[in-house]
């Protein structure tokens, strides 16, 4: 791999964990395309690989860092009480009815799963049908909608990410796992959850991105010691880090500004049409 | 905020805990190779790390969703 695909997968997979359009099917897809002689399953990838995550879940970090102080001490008096009583406690516990299920299949399967599917022509097929996820996820939101009102107005009719049921957050979290399939995208499906429990586009994604900091960041530290045992070229690594995490942090931002009235429909019609695109010039 | 209690996902909840905790230490004693990168290893750290946040998630969730006395 040379200095600029560093660079260029780096950027790929900062920008597309956080929109929906599924990191890992671009991170299969982009490199067969380009005719690129590595795979990103390959084992040595994994300090490379281990820094972009830590690198994105920083930057989603230093986004909500005013959100996370609330959450982590809302988790340690709700944990210790037993009770919720405040409206932080409240979003710590959903994260935490969110993440188990993720964190419970992703554990069980995630091995597997990849071992199965990360084949270019495979995740081409799953960011299709991605595509197909997101545009019905919107069509049936469109469903509950009033039309009377302008975009801003009807978003307004919807729920904060504290007002979301347990078990929508429970549900919402276990279709994380779905992501664990390259060309599935874990901030959509998360997103579309949060929509279909009634969710504002906004405070869906933001719930989508609180949702993932914990996984994104224990995928992250639970391989540093992959850092130190393999050889490779660390300060190159940690430069497209910081790439990643930046692209992160840009497209979070944009994505939040965009959901204050922005549906997923364009990124559904993106990917059923890039993963077509890539099926027929993997033939 | 939110006072009512569910004692049998409370007991799902903490059994499914507790089964964590014990699957986590067959992982760090190399007694489970499930899912493993390399099955041959003496220990399984990370997956013991894993499967013991579950546990303890797991448990915090239960303690949180338990009954409790008015």
């Amino acid at each position: 791999m040379t200095d600029w695909q560093a660079f260029f997968i780096a950027l790929l997979q900062g920008a597309t964990e956080l929109f929906p359009v599924s990191s890992l099917g671009h991170a299969v897809v982009v490199p067969a395309l380009l005719h690129w002689a590595f795979r990103q399953a390959d084992p040595s990838f994994v300090p490379f690989l281990t820094l972009l995550h830590l690198g994105t879940a920083t930057a989603l970090v230093i986004l909500y860092w005013r959100d996370w102080l609330g959450i982590v001490k809302g988790f340690v008096r709700g944990a210790v009480r037993g009770r919720i009583e405040a409206e932080n406690e409240r979003l710590a516990m959903l994260l935490l009815a969110g993440t188990i299920p993720g964190g419970l299949i992703g554990f069980l399967l995630e091995r597997p799963l990849k071992a199965l599917f990360a084949t270019p022509r495979v995740a081409a097929l799953f960011l299709i049908l991605n595509g197909a996820i997101l545009l019905t996820a919107e069509a049936l939101r469109r469903r509950s909608e009033r039309r009377d009102l302008s975009r801003e107005e009807q978003e307004q009719q919807f729920k904060s990410a504290q007002q979301i049921t347990f078990k929508a957050a429970f549900v919402t979290g276990g279709a994380q796992a779905l992501a664990l399939l390259p060309g599935i995208s874990r901030s959509g499906v998360t997103i579309c959850g949060g929509l279909l429990a009634g969710l504002r586009h906004q405070e869906a994604a933001r719930f989508s991105f609180l949702l993932a900091t914990p996984i994104i960041a224990a995928a992250g530290l639970l391989e540093v010691p992959q850092l130190f045992s393999q050889r490779g070229p660390l300060a190159l690594y940690a430069a497209a880090a910081v790439v990643a995490g930046l692209a992160a942090y840009i497209s979070a931002r944009f994505l939040i500004r965009y959901f204050r009235a922005g549906r997923l429909d364009p990124y559904g019609w993106y990917c059923a049409a890039f993963g077509l695109l890539a099926l027929i010039l993997l033939r | 905020m939110e006072t009512r209690g569910n004692p049998a996902l409370a007991g799902v909840v903490a059994a499914l805990g507790a089964l964590f905790v014990i699957i986590s230490a067959l992982y760090a004693f190399g007694a489970v190779s499930f899912a493993t990168s390399d099955p041959g290893a003496a220990h399984h750290y990370k997956h013991a790390l894993v499967a013991l946040a579950i546990a303890v998630a797991c448990l915090v969730a239960a303690n949180v969703v338990r009954p409790k006395a008015a």
